[in-house]
């Protein structure tokens, strides 16, 4: 609420609607807190000597509120927040370096005596031209990386605007091939054409970005026991649900796409995890670690088959 | 009295007092609403103190046990005056809107907002999530005022000068000298657990030029240090271009006539290079040295076997 009276005092005549849009409160919450204000006075003055505000009139004004009339400085995890937020925004690909945020970032980081933090968002090969294909409403021929299926697929796509979620760069996209939205990670994009087919880019809403994962009729929901030191399995995937169990250990339990997927994860946690449920699935790792080291033993030196 | 104005009352009455108000003194004075020196009041005014810190009032106590005078310096108090434009003022609405920083966070970029001004312009869609975890505010603060933190870090009682945050492929990190191992270490944010504890102000300088984020790793296994161990790995065609482009400058990478490559990384990390190998489970292989290779061997030997065994790992020094 304090926030409020810098503001006012500074734009004398503001109307309430807009004060009330501006900090995000409604016209009958302002009106309240604006009756709260006139009542504070500090001895031996009486209430109404410093602040007063005419709460019945559309436009308000304060005077004399010496006491408020700067901001109240900004908490640690306030000046944080606004820092890494506006750092983060500078660090997107194709954000304007030297434009106001620059110059805004540069002011507060001067306030906070010089303190700054750095964001890296990384920039995969063909971000740009994703987000000007989906700016432009031009549909895009990609070579993709199916991880989950460990396939090389072709197809066309009408890109959504890039977003960066869980660490990755994604865009939420119509598939032709699938006539439907899917979710592409861009760092799997192989290799990117243009085409010259067009189609209408969604209205830009200010909406949460789409899920990065979502669950299809085909999905099955597996359980797996994580030794201690695999907690990075359920902080970089999106897990259904994660129980600690004594020993540092975890059952995690997941909704699994597609089986080589779940073969790599399992490589790479180890011997120590195991699959659970379902139990025609409790074999995998090891059937998947025969497989490598079959490669190992000489047996299989032949390259695998040319992609589709 | 409503409780909110109680706490305005008192804030503006302890920004005016120039040498500061003692308790009873603020419990006797009728305009600030407590009921006089009563164990009820007293109790009232111990929250509202509480509330205004956590409001982020440098509230101040001062003077001896016997009587304390409490006082806010209207220097501590106050924002110093950005100067912001209208357009630099919008430009930071638009990435506390764009930048989604999870709960918490979201809602003190918010408030910070606020005491610049409210919203000036328009909201941004979500361009990036980028979630802060609890421990980072409290470092950030010691970063600033050049004060070292204590915490517990994957079970490790941690002391440690912060010397700067920052954040890579979607998780932030603390670059700090470690007082007790005398090193320069990287702490990922997420996985500081509990509270972080503030020494004084001014206990350390950052060195000039010092860029938190030339410490991060760029990947796997590249973590750890120690001299890099070339590690030769034979890639399949089409996945190739994958651990190609990855790996990029980092890496040498010789072509071969069946589209398939043979890279030579840069090794300081085995445990990461064994994850970057497996992702490609039997499309990639380690050809040396023989060491690392064996060490997969028997990675892969334990899990065919499917008994658990002692963890293998380690960095290769």
């Amino acid at each position: 609420m304090l926030a409020l009276v810098p503001w006012i005092i500074a734009h004398p005549g503001s109307t309430k609607p807009v004060i009330a849009h501006r900090f995000g409160i409604s016209v009958t919450q302002l009106e309240s807190d604006l009756w709260l204000l006139m009542m504070v006075g500090v001895p031996p003055y009486s209430p109404g000597d410093y602040i007063q505000v005419d709460p019945e009139s559309d436009t308000v004004e304060i005077r004399l509120a010496d006491y408020f009339t700067r901001p109240l400085r900004l908490s640690p995890a306030e000046g944080l927040a606004l820092l890494a937020a506006g750092r983060a925004l500078l660090a997107v690909p194709g954000s304007d370096t030297s434009g106001p945020l620059a110059t805004a970032l540069k002011r507060l980081a001067s306030a906070l005596e010089g303190v700054d933090v750095v964001v890296d968002f990384g920039e995969p090969t063909f971000l740009g031209e994703v987000r000007d294909a989906g700016l432009a409403g031009r549909s895009i021929e990609i070579e993709y990386w199916a991880a989950g299926r460990d396939h090389l697929t072709t197809r066309i796509i009408d890109p959504g605007p890039p977003f960066f979620a869980v660490g990755q760069w994604y865009t939420d996209a119509y598939c032709h091939e699938r006539s439907d939205n899917r979710m592409f990670r861009l760092d799997r994009i192989r290799a990117l054409h243009p085409t010259d087919a067009t189609f209408t880019p969604a209205a830009d809403d200010t909406s949460e970005p789409p899920t990065v994962f979502t669950a299809t009729p085909d999905d099955i929901s597996v359980t797996l026991l994580l030794p201690p030191g695999a907690a990075w399995v359920a902080e970089s995937t999106p897990v259904d649900s994660v129980e600690e169990l004594e020993g540092g250990g975890q059952r995690v339990v997941l909704t699994v796409g597609a089986t080589a997927w779940l073969e790599r994860l399992m490589l790479q946690v180890g011997p120590d995890a195991r699959i659970v449920e379902p139990p025609e699935l409790r074999e995998l790792p090891a059937r998947a670690a025969q497989r490598v080291l079959a490669r190992y033993a000489g047996l299989s030196r032949t390259p695998s088959a040319p992609l589709a | 009295m409503d409780r909110r104005e109680r706490l305005l009352n008192l804030l503006a009455a302890l920004l005016e007092s120039r040498g500061g108000l003692t308790t009873d003194e603020i419990l006797s004075e009728q305009s600030l609403g407590y009921e006089g020196p009563t164990e009820s009041a007293r109790k009232s005014f111990e929250r509202d103190k509480k509330s205004l810190r956590a409001m982020g009032v440098p509230l101040d106590q001062v003077g001896s046990n016997d009587e304390y005078r409490y006082l806010v310096d209207p220097e501590a108090y106050y924002l110093p005056d950005l100067g912001l434009t209208n357009a630099e003022a919008a430009a930071l609405h638009l990435a506390v809107t764009a930048i989604s920083l999870g709960n918490g966070a979201g809602e003190a970029g918010q408030g910070a907002l606020m005491k610049l001004g409210g919203r000036e312009g328009d909201r941004a869609q979500t361009v990036a999530e980028l979630p802060i975890a609890a421990a980072l505010a409290p470092v950030f603060e010691a970063t600033r005022r050049r004060a070292t933190v204590r915490f517990s870090y994957r079970g490790e009682r941690r002391y440690v000068e912060p010397w700067g945050l920052s954040s890579k492929r979607g998780r932030w990190y603390v670059v700090g000298f470690d007082r007790e191992r005398a090193q320069i270490r990287v702490f990922r944010a997420d996985r500081i657990d509990g509270t972080v504890v503030l020494g004084d102000d001014d206990a350390f300088e950052v060195p000039e030029g010092f860029r938190p984020e030339a410490a991060l790793a760029d990947e796997p296994w590249q973590l750890g240090g120690g001299e890099p161990v070339p590690v030769r790995v034979r890639i399949d065609s089409g996945r190739a271009a994958d651990l190609a482009s990855r790996a990029q400058q980092t890496a040498d990478v010789e072509w071969q006539p069946d589209g398939g490559a043979v890279v030579t990384l840069a090794v300081t990390n085995v445990d990461g290079l064994r994850s970057l190998v497996l992702e490609y489970l039997e499309h990639a292989e380690v050809l040396g040295p023989p060491e690392v290779r064996a060490a997969i061997v028997t990675w892969l030997e334990a899990i065919a076997a499917g008994e658990a065994t002692p963890e293998i790992n380690g960095a290769i020094n």
